[in-house]
């Protein structure tokens, strides 16, 4: 990169690094057993996830319509014993979100399918990019591969294009893994509805990417912080533990990105953009945490 | 004298220890440059420390006029020691990446990377992966991004190490172009021959430190010192030339047959004017001359100093 002499200069150079070496690492992470191990390792969950949610769906789908449309009943119920298996399932539900009857009235109006597989995404994503990802920034530090880059480009070029590389390569899973979910349950569920199933898989999907964004990051931090390829791989998994955890105190539970979760799910469009910005907001900070370590040590 | 490198102290530490030590050095614009020591005396961490890899402990340096916090990435190339490419990634995408990267349109990275795989001659390997590279193919890749585009300044350290004598003369061939089109090349080597025949200027350092730096004549001693062998012992020689305006001193070897002489700089005359005087002094004295070596070789100098 020849530097501008402007700001803006610099930054659209910048950005053009950031794209050529996302792009290389990208093609790279797709011919080499990387990429096939992410969406291998996703596509089996989605396929899993979506057989065993169809599976509960035939089983369980009559109960909860039930509930579903008497949680739409917008008038006292006055059947006595189904108002009390509505609210049963609802506080039993609302057990798993926090208390929010809301939500979980607002959870049931989405097919149990996709919510099966949103649920599993938010939790096991995570642990997917630790587990392909751990080796992130180290990588190139340990093979000095790292150097061939940076007598081109900046460190900061380096950091946000693998990062920005291995977001494509997690956001490109998920949507393989949501293709295998659509045309497993299509074929297997005769409730399917494939144009609501789609409009809701896209909208979990873009919600993906913060919180991607923010758990990738943090791999990233991780992944400079420590040298070794299985050291970084366990750092990550107790980093994830331990924000897991963090996550449930009361009071100090904002302080983890796990504590915004739940609002993703939220029937309000602030706590959704709130959760997304909370993601946003960690992982730049693990980010810049990250590009601080790379930064100012040796390669 | 416009330089591409300055360094001023600087000073590398290893738990505690100096591997480079208060290094300060100057390398001239559009020179060879070559930098010399044992093994062990920091030349590869200087590199380092030149390509922005390492942060000195202490010290400044500027590379293109340029501090080290700010190295001017693009202009300047380097042949890192022990660094490899992406093991799945064949030799062309990797060389048209870095190509890219150094700011070359995609035309122009495709061509630039068949000129540099032609010159190190691995246009037939360009679809071998990273993994799949000899020890001599992966030095050749690593030359060959080191001569993607045109930069100002180009880092060698130990560029012909491990090549075989056709690549090692291409090797050469290549830094004396690259330093004919006003490129400044600094290069490391242990083949002393080699550094005496490509540099104009050199360092040497040891255990971190600059022993001293110089231009090759004065590191040889080309310009102030010439060895002559008589055919015949000649008792006379060294006094026929002590006489000359430009003779330091000349001493003659207890058998009588080298005349070891050491010259000045004389206002309006050269080094060769001031031997050729020598020559026709002795003849004049009656001495035969078998022999005339100018200075030492570069090998003898840096035994002496290291």
């Amino acid at each position: 990169m020849i530097p501008g002499t402007s700001k803006e200069g610099l930054v659209v150079h910048l950005l053009k690094d950031v794209w050529l070496i996302a792009r290389f690492d990208l093609v790279t992470a797709i011919r080499t057993k990387r990429a096939l191990l992410a969406i291998l390792v996703y596509a089996l969950g989605a396929f899993l996830t979506a057989a065993a949610l169809v599976q509960i769906d035939a089983k369980i789908g009559d109960r909860l319509e039930l509930v579903k449309s008497m949680a739409n009943v917008s008038v006292p119920l006055k059947v006595e014993g189904q108002a009390d298996q509505s609210t049963s399932v609802v506080k039993a539900l609302s057990f798993l979100v926090g208390g929010d009857e809301d939500l979980v009235l607002h959870l049931l109006q989405i097919p149990l399918v996709v919510l099966g597989f949103f649920w599993t995404t938010l939790t096991f994503l995570p642990f997917l990019i630790a587990l392909v990802s751990h080796d992130l920034v180290n990588i190139e530090v340990r093979n000095r591969s790292a150097r061939f880059i940076l007598l081109r480009t900046s460190r900061a070029a380096l950091l946000l294009g693998k990062t920005v590389s291995h977001l494509l390569l997690f956001l490109s899973v998920t949507v393989v893994s949501n293709l295998v979910l659509c045309a497993y349950a299509w074929n297997a569920s005769p409730s399917f509805d494939l144009w609501i199933t789609s409009r809701l898989l896209l909208r979990f999907w873009l919600l993906t990417i913060p919180y991607g964004f923010c758990f990738l990051a943090l791999t990233a931090l991780v992944s400079s912080l420590v040298d070794g390829g299985a050291a970084s791989l366990a750092a990550n998994a107790i980093a994830l533990i331990a924000i897991s955890m963090l996550s449930m105190n009361d009071t100090i539970g904002l302080l983890s990105p796990s504590f915004y979760k739940l609002g993703l799910w939220s029937p309000r469009f602030l706590d959704v953009l709130g959760s997304s910005a909370a993601f946003l907001v960690f992982g730049t900070l693990f980010l810049s945490g990250a590009y601080a370590r790379l930064r100012g040590r040796d390669l | 004298m416009n330089v591409a490198i300055r360094t001023e102290g600087i000073t590398k530490r290893y738990n505690g220890r100096a591997v480079v030590d208060r290094l300060s050095f100057q390398v001239p614009t559009g020179s060879i440059y070559g930098f010399l020591g044992p093994n062990g005396a920091g030349k590869t961490t200087t590199f380092a420390i030149l390509c922005g890899f390492l942060r000195p402990n202490e010290g400044s340096a500027e590379v293109l006029g340029r501090p080290l916090t700010d190295i001017p990435r693009g202009r300047m190339a380097a042949l890192p020691q022990d660094a490899r490419f992406h093991p799945e990634r064949t030799l062309e995408d990797s060389l048209r990446f870095m190509a890219e990267l150094q700011g070359l349109s995609r035309d122009k990275a495709r061509s630039e990377t068949d000129r540099v795989l032609a010159a190190v001659e691995l246009s037939d390997s360009k679809k071998v992966r990273g993994k799949a590279l000899s020890h001599g193919m992966g030095k050749r890749f690593g030359i060959a991004q080191a001569f993607l585009g045109t930069p100002e300044l180009v880092l060698l350290d130990e560029p012909t190490e491990g090549l075989d004598p056709r690549n090692a003369h291409t090797v050469r061939q290549m830094i004396r172009a690259m330093a004919a089109g006003h490129s400044t090349v600094l290069v490391s080597s242990h083949n002393l021959a080699e550094v005496e025949d490509l540099c104009d200027h050199a360092a040497i350092i040891d255990h971190g430190r600059l022993v001293t730096q110089a231009s090759i004549a004065e590191l040889t001693g080309q310009d102030r010192q010439v060895l002559i062998s008589l055919a015949s012992p000649c008792d006379a020689a060294a006094a026929a030339v002590r006489a000359l305006e430009a003779v330091v001193s000349a001493t003659l070897s207890t058998d009588g047959l080298t005349l070891t002489i050491a010259f000045k700089a004389v206002p309006g005359k050269s080094i060769d004017q001031a031997i050729s005087e020598t020559l026709a002094a002795l003849l004049k004295a009656g001495a035969t001359v078998g022999n005339i070596t100018r200075g030492h070789s570069l090998e003898e100098r840096f035994l002496q100093l290291t």
